[in-house]
């Protein structure tokens, strides 16, 4: 049965995505199997490991075939404590589990784990469902990042709630940010530097995903008290009901206000896996840039980094939608393809499925989508994927723009507020016709700027596959962008 | 449409509908309308990722749905309540239990936001109510909570602000209770006996609350039934000690004798009743059980309704999966186990033995027999809380660690290795203790648990002074020769005599050593 589902379910998506850019299928899972995907890792001959959150390992053969029925599961692993974030390094499975990182070996062959070794279990755990500790794969350093889940919605009940650790492969456990509220995900953007996604909550007023740098402080003060623990500086006590920036004046240093900010019931609102398109144009035109995973509303959101007097900012924009199931996992391989693991169970989602293991490939379509927003002294650089029709793209009727930021409180939430409508006075397209300089009066700093594009065509009439991008302008560079003609 | 590529046909479908309305709201203009739609609108932002743009959701949703509920009846003040301050816990919504956690959005809604976004929900779905909730009255709500702090619950919610019961299509009218004394084991004939008292039944629900004593007392009720709709139902009548229902002067259904309330005693009856009133009849005797009660619900056409105050045990949430050794393998189970440590991994073995090893401790700290555990609990929505092993007879052996040294003033180098599995799967724990090596194994035997332990001083690592290993260290300890006893007959036997504490001296050399113990709980 569950076969002759995911056959419909393909033959449904090939229909609906004619000429479309990308395509999203759904591997089967074993029948009678409930596997929550709680974290993906890519291993050697096109094989998968995909934990679930009821502590259950598999091996997944097949997963790149053209024909998924086809795909063979195998147990790895059972009783593994909740585990999100695993990594497969010279023939073993490191795993993040709840109250420890853990290496997995095969030692006889068999095809299940035999042997489990504790490397790091340095942190509190008090048994409350929202202890949660999500893992990244090494970073460029060797490092493996846990993000440690505050105890429910804004307390720190146990030892280093509310921080980001890096632990060593020699199992030292280093504090390296405090300021962790909900983390959904950990993964590393084209350079190497951390970042993770917060939820929306105590502390945030939107969810976000933030630059976890060495030392800094992520905007959540309910583990600070933990920094006493390693003799480490207090972290800030921003003031309840403020605003990020304005409190970014108190500790400039120490408070890294939100790379960028995924605008709550917009931009959906649970973000989850974060990870780079390390594929060079075989998962489509977006190389280099972020894929946000996102839970709540089954899709993945695309982000244009750039940094700006030495913080981190830039761009979010719609990107894939209509998942099977809450999307919390994704990893992309090197032949292109985005693995993207599923589950509602305790969060709902858009995605009604429970659970699911989906992937998505880039068709070889061209989509015209803008590809890079930058900031500029006086506006905005747009790139598009192709290029644009000059009358429309030059034309201001064919833009519009609104700009807004949140409550930096205590609150769970906050609403948009402090609302601006900056004037697009001038819009200069590239001679090469791939870019558009917007010129804007009344930028505001600290704000989530919000660009509506529907007027602009391509050069070969299309409309944009998306026109709505939300820019955090936490800094405005003071010099323009030389462009290269 | 083209925009929306990876649609598969149930979210197509989703998206269509809600652009067909959408299309259809720029044609209208008026001020209410504008307001309805930015009700729908926020709602689309805020509410429907969980609660479904329909108000139900796709199947088996696990959020509560908002269509139809019964918590949309009434006041607004209970919508708005919630909304500000988030609910947690179980809620039964239509007859269906719910436990999920909905965060707070007063921090994220104004109050003319969450005013449309309240009279788009009331007004949909077959919430049939009309009226327009004004900021002002969210303001009200949200002076009114100032103080409040924490969400919700299901209980507090309906405490504060009532669900009206008059909305039920299947409901009881002119209810009246007439009081008796007697013992009896079987139904009187009332008709024959004294009354004590009559008394109306204000809110028209069955209730014991009339009652002028809890043991020796009968209780008839009269009055009429009234259905808005012809329809089956399904009649589910739970008492103690007995009860019967009439309808038109036909007996119904009926709970024979005394005992106690639930599965095994309650009644279900399938009958018809046409569109109307009719005469009801309900009859009620305690003899002496101590926890009298009665339950009448009704499963029909339009859903379930309860004609009485109280309401069938809600069952548990979660249904129970237990986990089970697969033959001779063991299972493992790493998650919260009530009476250990958060840190601990529980491993059922063959013969229906158990335990949980506490990598805090490096000892087994709870032994039980029988079944294993149920894992229900952490594995249905979010997975609160610790749960209790399945089975009998559970012994805490720990209070404090597996390990001790002669300087109790000492902090002691606990170091948990890991875990090999054999072929069995059963886990062999390895971990240092002040540098020494253990290898720690359990396995079923025949009358319990074997524990087999290795000691192994690594080259270069100092003998630990006065390590001993802790049997046991509970309340209800003692010690004889070489064998500790504890609850349930628990008896832990070592191969040398124990020290008075139950503890065994341990001297780990270059050469590994082993010692084991044998766990036993005695055939009473």
């Amino acid at each position: 049965m569950k076969t002759f589902l995911s056959t419909l379910f393909v033959a449904t998506s090939s229909l609906l995505s004619v000429g479309a850019p990308y395509i999203t299928e759904q591997i089967p899972t074993p029948k009678g199997e409930i596997i929550e995907c709680g974290s993906i890792a890519l291993l050697p001959d096109q094989k998968l490991a995909v934990s679930g959150r009821r502590g259950d390992i598999w091996i997944v053969e097949g997963a790149y075939a053209d024909d998924l029925s086809q795909v063979k599961w195998s147990k790895f692993a059972d009783g593994v404590h909740e585990p999100f974030g695993m990594h497969w390094k010279d023939g073993s499975l490191y795993v993040m589990q709840r109250s420890e990182y853990s290496k997995l070996t095969d030692t006889n062959a068999d095809g299940k784990a035999d042997l489990f070794e504790n490397i790091c279990d340095d942190w509190g755990v008090n048994g409350n469902y929202h202890e949660y500790n999500f893992g990244s794969p090494p970073d460029k350093d060797g490092n493996v990042w846990s993000l440690l889940c505050l105890t429910g919605s804004g307390g720190a009940g146990s030892d280093w709630r509310g921080w980001a650790m890096r632990i060593t492969p020699e199992g030292k456990m280093i504090p390296t940010c405090s300021g962790v509220r909900s983390p959904g995900g950990v993964g590393f953007n084209a350079e190497g530097d951390a970042f993770y996604t917060d939820n929306q909550g105590t502390w945030n007023g939107s969810s976000a995903l933030k630059w976890l740098k060495p030392g800094g402080f992520m905007g959540c003060p309910a583990g600070n008290k933990y920094h006493t623990l390693a003799n480490l500086p207090e972290p800030p006590t921003p003031k309840d009901g403020s605003r990020i920036l304005e409190e970014r004046k108190k500790f400039p240093d120490t408070l890294i206000p939100p790379a960028v900010i995924l605008p709550h019931g917009r931009l959906g609102q649970s973000p989850t896996a974060v990870i780079t398109d390390t594929t060079a144009g075989k998962f489509g035109p977006f190389a280099g840039q972020v894929l946000i995973g996102e839970q709540t509303h089954s899709q993945v959101q695309r982000v244009d980094l750039e940094m700006v007097n030495g913080f981190y900012q830039g761009a979010a924009f719609p990107f894939l939608k209509g998942y099977s199931s809450g999307i919390v996992p994704m990893v992309i391989a090197a032949d292109g393809t985005l693995f993207a693991g599923g589950t509602n169970r305790g969060w709902g989602s858009r995605g009604s499925q429970p659970f699911a293991l989906e992937r998505t490939r880039w068709t070889g379509e061209l989509p015209f989508e803008i590809h890079s927003m930058k900031a500029q002294p006086k506006g905005f650089k747009l790139t598009f994927t192709q290029p644009v029709d000059a009358a429309s793209a030059s034309d201001l009727k064919s833009y519009s723009m609104k700009a807004w930021t949140y409550i930096y409180q205590k609150s769970y939430g906050s609403p948009e507020v402090d609302k601006k409508t900056p004037k697009i006075t001038k819009a200069t397209v590239s001679e090469d016709k791939l870019s558009v300089t917007l010129t804007i009066k009344g930028l505001v700093r600290g704000h989530v700027h919000h660009l509506m594009s529907k007027g602009v065509k391509s050069a070969a009439g299309a409309k944009l596959w998306h026109t709505d991008a939300y820019y955090t302008l936490n800094e405005i560079p003071a010099d323009a962008v030389v462009d290269a003609k | 449409m083209t925009n929306l590529p990876f649609m598969t046909s149930n979210t197509s479908h989703m998206i269509f509908r809600r652009f067909s309305l959408l299309t259809v709201g720029l044609f209208l203009s008026t001020a209410a309308l504008q307001a309805q739609q930015s009700g729908k609108e926020l709602y689309g932002l805020y509410c429907a990722a969980c609660h479904g743009t329909d108000g139900v959701g796709a199947e088996g949703n696990p959020n509560p749905p908002l269509a139809k509920s019964e918590w949309l009846q009434g006041t607004p003040k209970r919508a708005a309540a919630a909304v500000l301050k988030g609910l947690v816990g179980p809620i039964e919504v239509r007859g269906k239990m719910y436990n999920l956690a909905m965060p707070p959005q007063g921090a994220v809604l104004n109050d003319q936001q969450l005013a449309s976004i309240l009279t788009y929900v009331r007004k949909s779905w077959g919430n049939r109510q009309k009226k327009a909730i004004t900021s002002d009255e969210i303001a009200a709500v949200r002076a009114e909570l100032a103080d409040r702090k924490a969400p919700w619950t299901a209980q507090e919610l309906t405490k504060k602000y009532p669900i009206p019961r008059n909305r039920k299509y299947v409901r009881l009218n002119h209810l009246i209770a007439t009081v008796y004394h007697g013992e009896w084991e079987t139904f009187p004939d009332f008709s024959q006996l004294e009354i004590v008292s009559t008394e109306e039944e204000k809110r028209n629900l069955i209730d014991l609350a009339h009652a002028d004593r809890t043991q020796g007392v009968g209780i008839v009720w009269t009055g009429k039934i009234h259905t808005d709709v012809e329809s089956d139902f399904n009649a589910v009548l739970d008492a103690s000690d007995g009860a019967r229902m009439f309808i038109n002067g036909e007996e119904i259904v009926t709970v024979e004798g005394v005992g106690k309330m639930g599965p095994e005693r309650a009644r279900r009856r399938r009958f018809r009743m046409s569109k109307g009133e009719h005469d009801f009849r309900l009859e009620y005797f305690n003899r002496n059980s101590e926890t009298p009660g009665i339950v009448l619900e009704f499963k029909g056409k339009r859903g379930q309704v309860y004609l009485s105050e109280s309401r069938l045990k809600v069952k548990d949430t979660n249904p129970p999966i237990l986990l089970k050794p697969k033959g001779d393998n063991a299972v493992i189970y790493r998650n919260f186990i009530k009476g250990a440590r958060p840190r601990s991994i529980g491993v059922g073995y063959a013969k229906g033995v158990n335990q949980s090893f506490s990598i805090e401790k490096l000892s087994p700290e709870l032994v039980w027999t029988g079944k294993f555990i149920d894992a229900g609990r952490h594995w249905t929505n979010r997975g609160q809380g610790f749960e209790p092993p399945a089975g009998d007879k559970v012994v805490t052996l720990l209070k404090g660690p597996g390990y001790a040294l002669s300087d109790p003033d000492k902090q002691l180098d606990l170091q948990y290795g890991g875990y090999t599995l054999d072929e069995k799967m059963q886990p062999h724990f390895f971990y240092t203790v002040e540098g020494v090596k253990v290898t720690d194994f359990l396995h079923p035997s025949d009358s319990g648990l074997t524990r087999t332990l290795t000691y192994h001083l690594p080259e270069g690592v100092e003998a630990p002074k006065g390590l001993r290993l802790i049997t046991a260290s509970a309340d209800n300890l003692s010690v004889s020769g070489s064998q500790v006893t504890l609850d349930h007959g628990l008896t832990i036997q070592s191969p040398s005599p124990l020290s008075p504490d139950g503890s065994i001296p341990l001297t780990p050399s270059a050469e590994p050593t082993t010692l084991t113990l044998n766990y036993s709980w005695s055939a009473k």
